[in-house]
């Protein structure tokens, strides 16, 4: 009797710690298929493993912040160690399939992404898993070719219940594929939300699109600071170096260099402009003198502006065969422009300002967030030749402050010296730095 | 004659006999044929496998066949350090993370090999598994110098002073040489006066009188006497050791810091001097020099021309023309900040740095408003920053609070700089120091243990 007891005990506690078992399987199961991280994830994995897969987080959605990619990070290893125990297991050797798991990673990432301000990133990391999903489709099983920023519009243009789960990262990968499939096959094609026929299009209508097609997101928003570095070829005399700094609302700052040293400094502060020039003190200059150069205090292209410019659509024009949409821009206080916009590309392609002057843009590259021209050639009417304009380098938010842009203050060695100071630097001198960690 | 059946049953066991003993030899035969087949089989195929598909160069058949499989792992592993190196220098990180990591875990007792991926994982900004990798390589090779050395001064130079003190608890002095063991002392006797805790320093100075007479212990000790208000005997200590340790640029940074501090600008310009010569293309040294010069002259002639050889001689490098910003910073010369702020927008991309400094310049002069102004603007135009520039922002911020005293803004700044950084507790402990020698309590406090959640989080 009292063995038949013991057995009986034995069998109850196998039983016991079977169900502590099924039950913690279940429930791991059930926070899985939730989509719901289990508790604690992080401990299950690696410093190691985490970080690699922050650092393929950082070179495949750059945008992602930190706080969100170590999350996103967890995630990714949870889910690929439900679904691919295997491919865990390889994921620091150089035979893991990252192709395969690309999509799976980007969709975690969007799924942290939830900010408001973050709708822009939001929608670059679905492009990204898009392109993924694209690369990695070899079959062909696309009903035809489509590249990822055509398929992110045709999703945008359908419910909007497709966009917003696919940006939010609630997409799995079988329904992703579907809906590829979808956009990619003529036959079942979404009605597109393009824009209605350009002719038909008002003023607002076109510099609304322009808006659109111009900037990645809400990039002119964002964007608190610009710099330049410009090349100035005028149609005769010496070539000049220029430096345009911006800062929001309407600060600006030339400064106009040949030979290697300073001319002019060119600055407006916020209450008024001011001027220097080596070996003089800096000069206040009144609005009036300032000319053409108050326009530097835009800080963005009027059709990019929120407000304060008036717009009204002129007769189309047609420049070496492509038409263009043509736009009067006028500014509060009257003066203005006319705006040359490529109808097939949205570029701003040119201006005429009241001068007759034309101005000719091209090089189109994007510079945080907004496609700006990078070469301008000016045409003064009646003149045979042209000046241009390049900019060797521009930089989005590079750290300007206030100070650049009031005139200087007392004290020396001044900017003059200390650049002349500079410009005699030895180009290649003696190396001794201080011990580095390498 | 017919056998009898005893000769019957004899012949018929011998002949039975030699029938199993030939099938058992038989089997044998082959059971040790195949053996040897699986066995030659195997090694060929695992030394394809290592040559060909691991592509390891190093290996040999006989590596392979004799089992050696430690010297196999050595050899890949030998490999696969130098493949990191190839990638870091290439700038592919990733890469040369895997790689490192690899190399490690296949020779996880090649200290030199480990001392380089923690110097990778350092330059990589993973200073967490850099220390992660340099402890466990103590534990594996507890006598290695370099490591200690490498080990224990990461610690110190991060902020991790208790866990220089908990590692030297776990060990004994006495089982290391004489001379590595008054190089743990030193340690121990820097992570308390790091910590504040001058008392026992003294007491350890006064269980060790060896670090006082040690060249390795000296900055340590004046350290302790500068701080115990023993200001002249820590100039003539560290005086001395300058003096006989000439390429000891730490200790001659310190002395012209204390020297400056003490008024004694004279002695300041003379030991920086020295110490340019010693190291003449060294800009973070003649940086020193302008700043003893400057204080000298009053920022004068003399140093005026000091800043000409010095832009003439290093203004090419841009890390030369950061030292001197942040020198005015520092100094709170804001004229001079943001003239190489102005200059810097036209040759840098980046502009963080010079504007932080000019920020300090600002900060120096009290010249607050204009101050949160900037940073306000640098923090906008900074989408994503790293924890350093978090770090380097908010500490700036609570100054600027601090400064115009609003207690709010302290607190709430605060309060975002502990979150930001409760992860890291080195560089928690570095800004609390910050903030209690500023004078900022409020700001130390709130720095003073991680968030509840971060804990909760770590639980």
């Amino acid at each position: 009797m009292a063995s038949a007891g013991m057995i009986s005990t034995a069998f109850s506690l196998r039983l016991i710690f079977l169900l502590i078992l099924v039950v913690r399987l279940g429930s791991t199961g059930i926070a899985a298929e939730k989509g719901q991280p289990p508790s604690a994830p992080a401990s299950r994995f690696s410093d190691l493993q985490r970080e690699f897969v922050h650092n393929w987080i950082r070179a495949a959605a750059p945008g992602c912040p930190r706080e969100q990619a170590e999350p996103a990070a967890v995630e990714f290893l949870d889910e690929l160690r439900r679904t691919a125990p295997r491919d865990l297991e390889l994921l620091m050797t150089p035979e893991f399939p990252i192709r395969k798991h690309q999509s799976k990673l980007l969709r975690w990432v969007g799924a942290q992404l939830t900010g408001p301000a973050q709708s822009a990133v939001r929608e670059d990391v679905a492009r990204r898993r898009i392109q993924a999903v694209l690369d990695q489709d070899t079959t062909g099983s696309a009903a035809r070719p489509i590249d990822a920023a055509a398929a992110i519009s045709k999703i945008k243009a359908m419910a909007p219940v497709y966009p917003r789960r696919l940006f939010e990262g609630r997409m799995d990968e079988d329904e992703l594929a579907l809906l590829l499939r979808k956009v990619s096959d003529p036959a079942g094609e979404a009605p597109a939300r393009e824009p209605a026929k350009p002719r038909e299009l008002t003023a607002a209508g076109l510099v609304a699109e322009f808006a659109r097609r111009n900037q990645d997101g809400a990039a002119a928003q964002r964007l608190r600071a610009l710099a330049f570095e410009i090349e100035f070829t005028p149609a005769s005399g010496e070539r000049l170096e220029l430096f345009l700094f911006r800062l929001r609302p309407d600060r600006f700052r030339l400064v106009v260099r040949s030979g290697g040293a300073t001319r002019t400094i060119t600055a407006y502060d916020g209450t008024g402009y001011w001027q220097l020039v080596p070996g003089q003190p800096a000069r206040a200059i009144p609005g009036s003198a300032v000319g053409e150069l108050r326009h530097l205090r835009e800080f963005l292209d009027p059709l990019l502006s929120e407000s304060g410019f008036t717009f009204e659509r002129l007769a189309d024009a047609t420049s070496e065969g492509r038409k263009e949409y043509r736009i009067a821009v006028r500014r509060p206080d009257a003066s203005g422009h006319i705006a040359l916009i490529d109808q097939e590309t949205f570029r701003q392609v040119g201006r005429e300002t009241a001068t007759k002057q034309l101005v000719r843009y091209s090089d189109f590259r994007e510079v945080g967030g907004l496609t700006l021209p990078h070469r301008e050639e000016i045409f003064e009417p009646g003149e045979q030749r042209s000046s241009t304009v390049v900019i060797r380098r521009a930089i989005a938010d590079p750290g300007l402050v206030q100070a650049l842009f009031a005139p200087p203050e007392s004290g020396l060695p001044d900017y003059f010296a200390l650049e002349g100071m500079l410009a005699r630097a030895r180009t290649a001198g003696p190396k001794d730095s201080d011990p580095l960690p390498r | 004659m017919k056998p009898t059946l005893s000769q019957s049953h004899t012949a018929f066991l011998h002949r039975n006999r030699t029938r199993t003993g030939g099938w058992i030899r038989r089997v044998v035969l082959i059971a040790v044929s195949s053996l040897v087949i699986l066995y030659v089989g195997g090694a060929f195929a695992g030394y394809m496998f290592l040559r060909h598909v691991r592509k390891n160069d190093q290996v040999t058949v006989l590596d392979v066949a004799l089992l050696r499989w430690r010297d196999v792992r050595r050899s890949m592993a030998a490999q696969q350090f130098e493949r990191a190196q190839v990638e870091w220098d290439a700038g592919n990180f990733q890469a040369a993370f895997v790689a490192f990591t690899f190399a490690v875990s296949n020779d996880p007792d090649n200290a030199t090999g480990r001392l380089n991926a923690a110097r990778f994982l350092q330059s990589a900004g993973a200073l967490p598994m850099a220390l992660t990798m340099l402890e466990a390589g103590l534990e594996r090779t507890p006598q290695h110098e370099a490591l200690i050395e490498r080990t224990f001064e990461t610690l110190l130079a991060t902020g991790r002073d208790e866990r220089v003190l908990e590692l030297l608890r776990q060990r004994s002095a006495g089982d290391y040489p004489a001379r590595v063991a008054l190089r743990l002392h030193t340690y121990e006797l820097q992570a308390r006066l790091n910590r504040g805790d001058l008392d026992g320093a003294r007491k350890l100075l006064l269980a060790h009188p060896e670090l006082a007479k040690s060249r390795d212990s000296r900055r340590s000790v004046a350290q302790l006497q500068w701080e115990s208000k023993e200001r002249l005997r820590a100039l003539e200590l560290l005086t001395r050791q300058v003096e006989e340790q000439p390429d000891d640029r730490e200790s001659a940074a310190q002395l012209i810091q204390w020297q400056l501090v003490s008024g004694m600008t004279a002695d300041a310009v003379r030991i920086a001097e020295l110490a340019s010569k010693r190291a003449p293309g060294n800009s973070g040294v003649r940086v020193q020099l302008l700043e003893a010069l400057a204080l000298q002259t009053n920022r004068g002639i003399e140093w005026l021309g000091a800043v000409e050889d010095f832009m003439r001689e290093f203004g090419a490098r841009p890390e030369a023309v950061g030292q001197l910003s942040a020198l005015a910073g520092r100094r709170g010369w804001v004229d001079l900040a943001r003239r190489l702020y102005e200059l810097a927008a036209m040759r840098e991309s980046d502009l963080t740095g010079p504007a932080l400094a000019y920020c300090d310049a600002l900060i120096r002069g009290q010249r607050y408003r204009e101050a949160g102004e900037a940073l306000d603007q640098i923090e906008a135009q900074t989408l994503e920053g790293g924890l350093p520039f978090v770090v380097q922002l908010r500490t700036r911020q609570i100054f600027v609070a601090a400064g115009k005293g609003d207690r709010t803004a302290v607190a709430d700044l605060s309060r975002r700089l502990a979150a930001a950084v409760r992860n890291d507790s080195g560089t928690r402990e570095l800004v609390r120091r910050t903030f209690q020698k500023a004078g900022i309590p409020e700001a130390a406090e709130a720095l003073g243990e991680p968030a509840a959640s971060a804990v909760a989080m770590r639980k």
